[in-house]
């Protein structure tokens, strides 16, 4: 053999050799090709937003097989290693990637590049990057303040409507659109343009003809996405006032405030009582704590607007009620650090307002012992005494968040510090989104329940918050029911669960008054 | 009559040879130097022969050329040359080969070369070197096969196990102690009794048990007189156990974790504080409990009546203040032998057990928060003593000082064995033998529970409670066997034995109790005293047996082995119809050894292959499993509450009997002059007709409650095999023995309805879920639960945690948590992730046992030890101060707390979102192998001479339990196995372990 064939015999041989021992690698898959994988991602630049989950999706192909694809961005604590041969048994020459991944409501950066990396059996790499940036748009367009869906109007000599609506997006709105079929100008949709701005107010006062008669409101807004969102109301002109189910007390000035709130607000106003316990048609009370002189409130007929109906004070005359929104004027409690009991009737526009002391304000439990140490652990007589408190409970009493006091009213508690609600702090989250989760309760070191307790009367829409505490626990001398006390215990263990959509995710304060019974969950401010 | 006719012959022979003979004289005693009565002293090669009396002594004729052989059942026979000796003494040695190579079979016995089944032995001996209260806890690495799991507190029975698990309805194998089926267990028994005990391990032996046979036949024989002098001995033992100390967390390390749970998951925690630091361990539990045992028999008798009669004291302290077990047995054996047709024998063994309910409170000491005092503060005492304690400041546990000191659970039995018997050999070959047993007991169990307030809402007690039970048991069993010994051509050897039994268990009982009694004085304790809530109950049970029986057994040469029994029982638990069932057996042996083309050679000492087939049944069901039985339940009625009954259980009347087929291969060997003992055996073990309880068909029209209903459906199978050796000899001064005993067993479910469905059981508090599946067609008593994959240690492995399209497998997860593994690959952890997780019970048993003589001293190790078993072990929960418990000491830094610290034991957290805990998962499952030395015991004899020249004096010292070597860091290895059912066993429930047993004893043998 000659020298040059033996070096051939020889090459051969060694090439058969490494071809042998690659084919051993990587689990027996072979090389067909050796190039590098192909990668089509869908898109390069994803939008999304804080709370939001993003998907990285493409087309991946590999002759040799791919192995494994890993998304890294170590800014986002993403280091997903998917392993193609794990999962399906063996390579695959295409891979419809579509993976997601979820970006935390802390998250407070704007913009991360997810470094895509797929390697095939023979350890080619091919590498992409997507652009992710917080500036995606999902949520809908929303209606912080709109007609309820039932609107009466009272004829007068012009019967007028004050159309008053709030729009509002997280990203940035678009236009509105407004029509009342058979009421010009809205008869055909009108469109109103909002210019881009993430908030948008509309009014207008809008005249019907004085015929009892039904109307509907359409209300359309959408957002630069294009996301929208539709209100219906129903608009009836009568000539009689109606005898309303309830009445709700506004202690606040405008409809974006009475919207505000995650629940409180405005207060609910009952029918008066007589001796016997029945409704006084058209005639209502509403029990009010004054906390400084010259609070101004009105009586609303419906929820979420000062408009159609609402109920202030006659400019002449203030012992008579006004429904003229030409005229009237805010009923303003003058005296403060007292307990006001308004009582109204829509039918003959009178009003008494009368106030009684602190002092005669009966609560459930003794708030005069509040932070002091009157807690009876062991419920056994005493031998543990510990700080009495109570506030906002979500887990177990063990870790409730204790009001302060006001320093004037003992009834009157609070939140110091405001909570926060989103996606990560205080709300539970279902299938129907967002909800709040707590109830009022005392601190118990051991984490005994229902000791000093109140809970809702209704778990989505709370008005008010009735006793649910167990006092007999206790045998403290301190911890005897108030003597005269009625107690109402609510019926259901019901843990007040309002629905917060996300445009309202942020800083609340927990307002509770024990002697009204009343909470309320406002922005902090 | 015919042996003082023979007297009379040889003295009229001896006047005839006068002239040439003389007088001889002397003493027969034995290797103890007592004197020997009826000794056979005869001239070699003539009739010519006398006995020894009472004392010993003898005179014969003799010439000075005779010789005498001296003879006596059990001893080695002797001969002596007269010469001109005047006087000749003798000192008879034991035939340790007789003695020992007799084994005890079911209604006979049998010679151990003989054997053709499967049956271990171990002798009286053996058992008394350890200081227990149940001989049962000496066969644990002694006898192969058998597996013995023992719980530590005092007067608890170990958990007996024969070669695996072939049916739900108990595992306890069935004692009979001199013949007389015993129910429960053989606690009472004083271990200083026993003569023998021989674990008949395969179907072959055991059928002849038939209708209780398929867990296994344990034979204890007492012991019984021997002729000669009486003999006294007495033995004491006494001694202290300690068990070890889980080491729980101070205040200080309890604080810190207590605290850190809340700030860990942003939460507040309240913790209350207090400058107390209460060793909660030290107080319950005490360092050391006292044991003690103390013996007094004497043994002897003559040619015509024999006697043993023994007098035993037992006492096991508990490791608390409060619980104890005692025993103070008497038995008196006796047998006498009216003539050589006739003998009769008494056996009577009264007995008194008393003890007071060992509390159960190491969980509570681990759990409670050592920031509490034991006592409230002094000026907050009370009258109630009991109310006087503190309650636990920061978790819900109760005050275990408080529950110990409460504690007040009495009881007494009393009970006595009678067994007499009746034998008479008309011929030579054939042996007539009835004997009657009855065994009956009396218990009284008082309870009382005070009236309490240390918690008015949650650790209190509102009335105290007293009750009382009174219950009688008497069971009799009469036998009745004729046996048939014969050979014939010097090479066949026939032995058939026919036999008829009948057998009564009965139980009654009645319980009253009341509440309220007027205080917690002890006077006051009184069912009468009580002044509400009066309750009262009683029941009576019977079941009944009836056997015929027989046995053949045929050897051809002591080569060619067979032997066939057959049983029929008829038990009052099955119904017309299917009360009788009959169980056969047969089994042959082929004694190589004894080939001619093994003649010659020195090496093989024994070579024996056995094979063996049988069937035993089983009958533990309720006694009225037949029954439809009606029960209280009330009914509403135009809303009125109206008292009636309903159907409370559904019968079968289709029930019978729940049959084991057993398979044996045994192969015995000796070599070297049978120094070198190997022994082998493969079985397979399968029932048939297992009787279980499954849901009953509603169609038949009871209602769905209360509706479970015993069928012959189940099936269960064993399959495992022993491989023994040992190995003995002596050189010079020096004896020794090394025995190694192997073995293995694997039980399978191979199906219980037939449907299916998996049977779920085993829970630990604070676990969701059942942690054991029972499969059909798989082991049993399986751990079932998620596969974990370390602890997440960074963000980044948590969000990793994905599916291939991003789906997060633990939503709830943060660094710190367990990593569970999504085994379907869903993208969700699900039910359908669980798998198989641990096996409790061991892929190998191993025994090993040593002796060692040298001179006077003596020393015996024994060692048990089990590989391959997982345990279940609840005590890790104490890493996460769940509901504010006490956490094992080291917990806050061995918990995860940061990137790298830990990848096994996941973050404190007080929500624990993850459910690192709740979850059955591997995280539990820990290695349970072990190795135990179950005892090192050194003993010494005094050397003889002087006083001890004829009496043996020996002291010892013991350890039991002295050390494990083991990976498993709960309290106790073993103590898994001992607790549940065979289908719910190797959950470690933190409770009272094997103790560590030292002791000083002595034996007088005089």
């Amino acid at each position: 053999m000659k020298p040059n064939k033996l070096l051939l015999a020889t090459g051969l041989i060694a090439v058969s050799m490494l071809g042998f021992s690659s084919c051993g690698d990587d689990d027996d898959w072979g090389q067909v090709d050796g190039l590098a994988p192909t990668m089509n991602l869908t898109s390069t630049h994803i939008k999304t937003a804080t709370g939001r989950t993003f998907t990285i999706s493409g087309n991946l192909a590999d002759n040799d097989g791919i192995s494994t694809i890993n998304l890294y961005c170590p800014e986002l604590y993403l280091n997903k290693t998917i392993d193609i041969i794990d999962i399906y048994g063996e390579p695959l020459k295409t891979y419809d990637l579509n993976y997601s991944f979820p970006i935390s409501a802390k998250e407070t950066g704007d913009n991360f590049n997810v470094v895509v990396t797929v390697t095939d059996v023979v350890n080619q790499k091919q590498t992409g990057t997507v652009l992710i940036t917080m500036d995606g748009d999902f949520e809908n367009p929303a209606f912080s303040a709109a007609p309820g869906s039932e609107v009466t109007l009272i004829m007068k000599a012009r019967t007028t409507y004050s159309l008053n609506v709030s729009v509002s997006d997280d990203q940035a709105l678009d236009y509105m659109t407004v029509q009342i079929p058979g009421i010009e100008p809205y008869d055909q949709p009108v469109t109103i343009s909002c210019n881009g701005a993430k908030s948008y107010q509309y009014a207008d006062k809008v005249t019907f003809p004085n015929v009892e008669n039904s109307y509907k409101l359409f209300l359309t807004v959408v957002d630069k996405e294009g996301k929208k969102t539709t209100s219906e109301s129903t608009i009836s002109v009568t000539s009689q006032v109606p005898d309303y189910p309830n009445l709700w007390l506004a202690d606040v000035a405008t409809a974006e405030e009475l919207n505000a709130d995650i629940f409180g607000v405005p207060q609910y106003v009952d029918h008066a009582l007589t001796a016997e316990g029945d409704s006084i048609p058209y005639t209502y009370v509403a029990r009010y704590y004054n906390q400084k002189a010259g609070t101004k409130v009105w009586f609303l007929g419906q929820k979420t607007d000062f408009s159609p109906i609402c109920y202030g004070c006659d400019a002449t005359d203030n012992t008579l009620l006004s429904d003229d929104e030409e005229t009237m004027q805010p009923i303003t409690l003058t005296e403060a650090g007292v307990y006001y009991r308004i009582t109204i009737d829509i039918k003959t526009y009178s009003m008494t307002t009368e106030t009684y002391p602190i002092s005669e304000a009966l609560t459930a439990t003794r708030v005069d012992l509040y932070n002091t140490a009157a807690f009876d652990v062991w419920g056994d007589g005493g031998s543990w005494l510990y700080n009495f408190s109570f506030g906002y409970l979500n887990s177990g009493p063990s870790g409730v968040i204790s009001f302060a006091q006001d320093a004037t009213n003992p009834n009157l508690f609070y939140l110091e510090e405001p909570l926060q609600f989103d996606a990560d702090n205080n709300l539970s989250s279902s299938d129907n989104g967002y909800t709040t989760n707590f109830i009022i309760h005392n601190f118990h070191p051991g984490g005994w329940w229902d000791v000093v307790c109140w809970k809702p009367n209704s778990k989505e829409d709370p008005e008010f918050w009735p006793w649910w505490g167990n006092n007999s626990q206790l045998t403290t001398e301190g911890w005897q029911d108030w003597p005269g006390y009625q107690v109402v215990r609510s019926q259901g263990d019901k843990w007040c669960k309002v629905p917060v959509p996300s445009n309202k995710f942020g800083q609340y304060r927990l307002w509770f008054d024990a002697h009204l019974e009343r909470a309320k969950l406002v922005p902090a401010k | 009559m015919k042996k003082y006719l023979f007297t009379l012959c040889l003295a009229l022979f001896g006047f005839v040879a006068f002239a040439q003979q003389r007088n001889l004289s002397g003493t027969v005693v034995d290797n103890y130097g007592e004197p020997l009565p009826g000794v056979n002293v005869v001239v070699k090669g003539t009739t010519t022969g006398v006995t020894t009396d009472f004392d010993g002594n003898y005179v014969i004729q003799v010439r000075p050329k005779d010789v005498l052989v001296f003879s006596f059942i059990g001893y080695n026979t002797q001969e002596q040359s007269v010469g001109n000796k005047a006087v000749l003494n003798v000192r008879m040695e034991e035939d340790q080969q007789v003695l020992d190579d007799v084994v005890v079979v079911g209604y006979g016995v049998v010679k151990k070369s003989d054997l053709t089944s499967s049956i271990s032995t171990i002798k009286g001996d053996e058992i008394v070197k350890s200081t227990t209260g149940n001989a049962m806890n000496a066969l644990q690495g002694k006898v192969n096969g058998v597996q013995v799991a023992s719980a530590g507190s005092p007067g608890a029975a170990p958990k007996i196990l024969v070669r695996g698990v072939t049916t739900v309805n108990g595992s306890d194998p069935l004692y009979v102690v001199d013949g007389m089926p015993i129910s429960g267990n053989i606690n009472f028994l004083n271990n200083n009794d026993i003569e023998s005990m021989e674990v008949l391990k395969d179907a072959s032996a055991s059928a002849i048990y038939g209708t209780r046979g398929s867990n296994g036949v344990i034979l204890i024989t007492t012991k019984k007189g021997k002729a000669g002098n009486a003999k006294f001995n007495f033995s004491a033992s006494a001694g202290f156990q300690t068990i070890g100390n889980p080491n729980v967390a101070g205040a200080a390390e309890y604080e810190k974790v207590y605290t850190t749970r809340y700030t860990n998951d942003n939460r507040e925690g309240g913790f209350i504080g207090s400058n107390y630091d209460t060793d909660w361990w030290n107080e319950v539990v005490n360092k050391t409990a006292l044991v003690q045992n103390y013996q007094l028999s004497v043994n002897g008798g003559t040619d015509k009546f024999l006697y043993n009669v023994s007098a035993g004291y037992f006492r096991q302290n508990s490791q608390y203040d409060y619980g104890y077990w005692d025993k103070f047995n008497i038995r008196i054996n006796t047998e006498y032998t009216f003539n050589k047709y006739v003998k009769a024998g008494l056996d009577v063994a009264p007995k008194v057990e008393s003890w007071d309910n060992t509390p159960n409170q190491m969980g509570g000491a681990m759990s409670m928060d050592p920031t509490t005092p034991i006592f409230k503060d002094q000026s907050l005492w009370g009258d109630n003593v009991y109310s006087n304690y503190e309650r636990s400041h920061n978790n819900e546990s109760w005050n275990p000082v408080a529950a110990v000191a409460r504690a007040d659970n009495h009881s007494r039995n009393y009970g006595v064995i009678v067994i007499p018997y009746l034998q008479i050999q008309p011929i030579k070959q054939l042996t007539l033998r009835t004997q009657y047993s009855a065994n009956a007991r009396f218990q009284r169990s008082d309870d009382f529970t005070p009236q309490f307030t240390i918690d008015s809402a949650h650790e209190f007690n509102e009335f105290s409670d007293v009750s009382r039970t009174m219950r009688e048991y008497f069971d009799y069993n009469w036998t009745n066997t004729a046996t048939y010994i014969d050979t014939y051509a010097d090479k066949h050897n026939v032995t058939l034995m026919a036999g008829f039994t009948m057998e009564r268990y009965s139980d009654i009982y009645v319980t009253g109790s009341r509440e309220n009694t007027p205080n917690d004085a002890q006077p006051l304790r009184q069912v009468s005293a009580g002044q509400q809530n009066q309750q009262s109950s009683g029941n009576a049970g019977y079941n009944s047996l009836v056997s015929w029986l027989g046995r053949v057994m045929y050897n051809y040469d002591s080569r060619y082995y067979l032997t066939a029994t057959i049983r029929t029982d008829g038990s009052s638990r099955f119904p017309h119809g299917s009360k009788y069932a009959t169980f056969p057996s047969a089994s042959a042996a082929w004694n190589f050894s004894r080939e001619a083309f093994l003649e010659g050679q020195e090496w093989l000492s024994n070579g024996k292959l056995r094979f063996g087939w049988g069937r035993v049944g089983n009958q533990q069901i309720s006694n009225s499993a037949t029954m439809t039985l009606l029960g209280a339940a009330d009914y509403v009625l135009n809303g009125e509450r109206v008292l009636g009954t309903t159907v409370s259980s559904v019968g079968n009347t289709d029930l019978k009997w729940e049959t084991v087929e057993d398979f044996n291969v045994g192969l015995d060997l000796a070599f070297f002059n049978s120094r070198l003992e190997v022994t082998a055996d493969v079985y397979q073990k399968k029932s048939h007709d297992m009787l279980y309880q499954r849901e009953n068909l509603l169609v038949l029209g009871y209602p769905a409650w209360n509706s479970a209903i015993w069928m012959n459906i189940g099936s269960m199978k064993a399959e495992g095999w022993e491989l023994s050796f040992n190995w003995k000899d002596q050189k010079g001064d020096w004896n020794y023995n090394l025995g190694l005993n192997l073995s293995s067993v694997r039980n399978k479910a191979v199906k219980f309805t037939g449907e299916g469905s998996p049977v779920y059981t085993g829970s630990v508090s604070g676990v969701e879920g059942s942690i054991i599946r029972n499969e059909e067609g798989g082991l049993i008593s399986r751990f079932y639960g998620y596969k974990t994959d370390g602890i997440f240690q960074n963000w980044e492995e948590v969000y990793a945690h994905t599916d291939e399209y991003g789906t997060r497998i633990q939503p709830s997860a943060q660094p710190g948590d367990i990593r569970f593994v999504d085994l379907n690959g869903d993208g969700s952890l699900t039910e359908e992730d669980r798998t198989f997780i641990g096996n409790p019970y061991p892929d190998l048993m191993v025994g090993v046992n040593l002796f060692v003589g040298w001179k006077n001293w003596d020393l015996g190790m024994n060692f048990y030890g089990t590989f391959g078993n997982d345990i279940f072990n609840s005590t890790r929960q104490h890493y996460s101060g769940l509901n504010g418990q006490n956490v094992l000491e080291g917990t806050f830094d061995k918990a995860w707390h940061g990137e790298g610290t830990s990848n096994d034991i996941p973050r404190l957290s007080v929500s624990d979102n993850n459910r690192n805990y709740g979850r059955v998962s591997d995280f539990y499952v820990e290695d349970g192998s072990y190795m135990r030395c179950k005892q090192i015991q050194l003993g010494y004899t005094l050397p003889k001479k002087g006083f001890f020249k004829d009496h043996v004096l020996r002291f010892y010292l013991t350890a039991q339990n002295p050390f494990t070597i083991t990976g498993y860091s709960g309290m106790d290895p073993e103590r898994p196995a001992y607790d549940g059912s065979v289908i719910e066993t190797g959950i470690d429930n933190i409770a009272y372990p094997s103790p560590r047993t030292f002791l000083f004893g002595l034996d007088f043998n005089f």
